[in-house]
């Protein structure tokens, strides 16, 4: 390896290691579904693909080891691509601790070599050497030589399998970076005359600029061949898999002399130039061709200009004028759609830093755009209004669309979860069948990646306590095999998760007894029921009977719900005994920005998030007295509404103004009306962690900075909600800080 | 006769960037209308990207109206030539025999 080399590799080697990541959890997404429908060709393919292309790059860069352990696993596919064999639950499992190992071979590549994982090393070669020997006998006895290509080692071709041969013509145009992958055409078409009798090879030379102009190292070669083989169209396919990517593959059967040549080159793959289209379609020759394009560069080097291809072909070469015309429009609109390519699935790939950094600035833009706009409106002048006015809308429009870009579906993460639930429900010697719905809904990416781990403790949770055994099942009455369900919805300004299954739910019993006997709860005393459920979110609470190593791992659920209500979220739980669980967790939207509806108490500035405000209403005489908690109910449209008061229920200071509102807020399971003294309208808030001190006080979610530079808290609604209903004697501010008695922010 | 050029040890996708220019400078120093003479025989190792030079440098000659005399062919070449569909490269032009 010379030093070029090894800077290359030093440089590609992350992308490498990255997208290899990709396809191996690709392989393994594939397989799971596979699994599900086992004759489907197209993912068995994909399958294929995902674990040549790992062989591919890695032969690329030296790493022989996963070279040698992919192709095992290529071989057991190719057998399953033939049709020999199909893929059962034994075979899956084999190939799935295959993708394993292939990653674990993956991150070893990525990581400087380190004397204290020697016997890590040591230990996962012998269980490589395991697999290679359980595949080797999964893949039959028939195995098959290995042949060096390009670097990388490829199956030889099979024993012949039968004896026909077809013919097929072959047209290959290779891409420019094929020289650059490494890869060599000549070390392809050495492959392909394994397969078969090549014959009538030319190479298509067209494309080749001269000594003059060439970039030596991009590739310019094409060939067009005929072969005799009894090798499949996807065998001879596979030959080119390794520079499949941007290669011009044409295989067909050999030239029909009946077809005219104006059909067969408006029938043919876009080529810019007029000679290729000629001489692909066996217009002219080759030989003519060249002539023709010495003519031509005479000219233009003996006169400035020079005529045209196709009238220097249709002279030299008796080439009929309608020909001409037919590879001249063909000509035309593949220029046309070279100019505007069809770029569906083209993505770029930021880093995630760059993005935050952005929406940091985005922030400042806003709190410093609503400054702005206060002090114009102070100014009481017109134009400065209207231009801060169109500044603020702009703003708002900035904000959506960047936001928008940290926006991913939740499904990647939970389909990781197929995995999971197929081993750890093997394990645990029970059925579970997987259901996802609303894999597209779109959230924050930043929720997204901090969501996975409470998510991966409730499902293993789910699976531990939650479901039976197919034994207990069928004597309870339902079907064997249990159901869980990963949903995601968008609801009321947040995203809603939810984990079901259809196991025991939660025995109420034995949660009190557990509750009891560790002090949670008070001996004899009887919580109501939902109350019971919710205990097994307290801290040091655990019902398994005995400690699996699935899902007692010292992480209780106490710290999943500290862990979703960090990302301002909020969890609980619904269950009937005998019928299931149900987990929702209510996560915001995004972690940075939110439309809110702003509102005075006194001094004090308050904010709803917008989404769930409902309408506002003017005060009126309240049908009920106010409690000590300032609770009361107004008839609003012949519905009774609870309202509460900020005032009373936070005991804020000051005197109530003579004229108040009632903003109607609609929570997860209720609308209730919110008391405040002044309305200020809608303001882009900008969401800042509550600080330390405000950590613990119960029914906000976060806290924003005002244009003036004040402090507002942010109100979350679910809590807000709960917290009014909550019986009087639970008091909004926690027990420990019983000394913050008012919760009036301060700035800074 | 002497070559206007003679080919490396090795040319492949790792030599061919370098060799462009050389062989430009041969070309531009090597006067027509005589066939080029190209001398092989010091030729082991070609990959596709060396053919496709060689291909590219016998473009450039033509739209300098003149012609490829490849002396001293390797069987490295050959095969290589062969394998891509170019043996007409190696093809002695008339009028160069000795």
């Amino acid at each position: 390896v010379n030093a070029d080399d090894k800077r290359f590799i030093d440089e590609a080697l992350p992308a490498f290691i990255s997208e290899a990541r990709e396809q191996v959890a690709a392989f393994e997404q594939l397989l799971l579904r596979l699994e599900d429908a086992p004759d489907d060709r197209e993912l068995l393919d994909a399958l294929f693909r995902c674990a040549h292309t790992v062989k591919g790059s890695a032969g690329i860069f030296g790493l022989d080891e996963v070279v040698a352990f992919t192709h095992h696993v290529e071989t057991l596919l190719d057998r399953m691509r033939e049709g020999a064999l199909t893929l059962d639950p034994a075979l899956s499992t084999l190939l799935l601790q295959c993708n394993d190992q292939t990653l674990v071979l993956v991150d070893q590549a990525g990581r400087a070599p380190d004397p204290s994982d020697d016997d890590a090393i040591a230990l996962a070669t012998a269980r490589r050497a395991e697999l290679v020997e359980a595949l080797r006998a999964a893949s039959g006895a028939g195995a098959s030589a290995v042949a060096v290509l390009g670097g990388a080692r490829v199956e030889d071709v099979r024993e012949e399998r039968s004896s026909v041969l077809h013919p097929r013509h072959i047209r290959a145009r290779f891409g420019a970076d094929t020289f650059r992958n490494g890869m060599d055409p000549l070390a392809v078409l050495h492959y392909v005359s394994k397969l078969g009798r090549i014959d009538a090879l030319k190479a298509d030379l067209d494309a080749v600029p001269p000594l003059d102009e060439i970039d030596p190292e991009s590739c310019h070669l094409g060939v067009e061949f005929e072969v005799s083989t009894s090798a499949t169209l996807q065998d001879i396919e596979a030959a080119f898999s390794f520079v499949r990517d941007d290669c011009e593959l044409h295989i067909g059967e050999p030239a029909s002399h009946t077809a005219t040549l104006s059909a067969r080159i408006d029938g043919m793959p876009d080529q810019p130039r007029i000679g290729e289209i000629l001489v692909a379609a066996g217009a002219v020759s080759h030989t003519d061709l060249e002539d023709a394009l010495a003519i031509q560069a005479r000219q233009s080097a003996e006169c400035g200009a020079a005529l045209p291809l196709g009238e220097i072909l249709a002279t030299q070469a008796g080439l009929s004028k309608q020909v001409v015309a037919a590879a001249l429009d063909k000509q035309t609109s593949s220029r046309k759609r070279e100019a505007t390519p069809a770029d569906d699935g083209r993505y770029i790939r930021v880093q995630a830093d760059r993005l935050d950094a952005v929406i940091n600035l985005l922030g400042e833009l806003v709190i410093a755009g609503a400054g702005a706009e206060l002090l114009a409106r102070q100014s009481r002048n017109g134009s400065l209004i209207e231009a801060n006015t169109q500044i603020g809308r702009l703003i708002e429009e900035i904000r959506n669309g960047t936001l928008q870009l940290r926006m991913v579906p939740i499904g990647e993460t939970f389909s990781r979860f197929r995995r999971v639930v197929r081993d750890t429900a093997s394990e645990l010697g029970k059925d579970v069948a997987l259901q996802i719905v609303g894999a597209d809904t779109e959230l924050d990416k930043a929720v997204v990646e901090r969501i996975a781990d409470p998510l991966m403790h409730l499902v293993r949770n789910a699976l531990d306590h939650g479901l039976e055994t197919p034994a207990e099942r069928v004597a309870a009455g339902k079907p064997a095999q249990g159901t869980l369900t990963l949903s995601a919805c968008h609801e009321t300004g947040s995203i809603v998760i939810r984990i079901v299954d259809d196991g025991h739910g939660i025995r109420r019993q034995k949660v009190l007894e557990r509750a009891w006997e560790r002090g949670l709860v008070e001996r004899g005393v009887v919580p109501p029921d939902d109350r019971i459920v919710d205990l097994i979110f307290e801290p040091g609470f655990s019902t398994a009977a005995q400690v699996t190593n699935l899902s007692g791992r010292g992480v209780g659920m106490d710290v999943v719900r500290r862990n979703i209500e960090a990302l301002r979220g909020s969890v609980t739980v619904h269950s009937d005994e005998g019928e299931g669980s149900t987990i929702e967790i209510r996560l915001p939207l995004t972690l940075a920005i939110i439309d809110g509806f702003l509102v005075g108490m006194g001094s004090s500035r308050y904010i709803f998030p917008l989404e769930t405000v409902v309408e506002v209403i003017e005060s009126r005489p309240t049908d009920t007295e106010r409690d000590a908690r300032g609770r009361s109910i107004v008839e609003l449209r012949g519905h009774a509404l609870p309202v509460v008061s900020l005032r009373e229920l936070y005991a804020l200071p000051g005197p109530a103004p003579a004229r108040s509102s009632v903003v109607v807020i609609q929570s997860i399971h209720q609308r209730y009306g919110v008391l405040v003294d002044s309305l200020l309208g809608q303001h882009q808030t900008v969401i800042k962690p509550l600080g330390r001190m405000f950590r613990k006080l119960r029914g906000f979610s976060g806290s924003s900075i005002l244009g003036n530079g004040e402090v507002a808290l942010i109100f979350d609604a679910a809590s807000l909600g709960q917290l009014a209903s909550a019986p009087v004697g639970r008091s909004p501010l926690s027990s420990t800080e019983t000394s913050m008695s008012c919760p009036n922010p301060v700035p800074p | 006769m002497p070559c206007a050029l003679d080919l490396p040890a090795e040319l492949t996708i790792y030599t061919v960037a370098d060799a462009r220019p050389r062989w430009l400078a041969a070309l531009d120093a090597s006067p027509g209308p005589a066939p080029f003479r190209l001398g092989a025989s010091s030729l082991r190792e070609i990959d596709g990207a060396g053919v496709q030079l060689v291909a590219s440098l016998e473009r450039a000659l033509r739209l300098r109206s003149r012609a490829l005399h490849v002396v001293g062919v390797p069987p490295a070449l050959r095969a290589a030539c062969e394998g891509l569909g170019l043996a007409r490269l190696l093809d002695e032009p008339e009028g160069d025999r000795p």
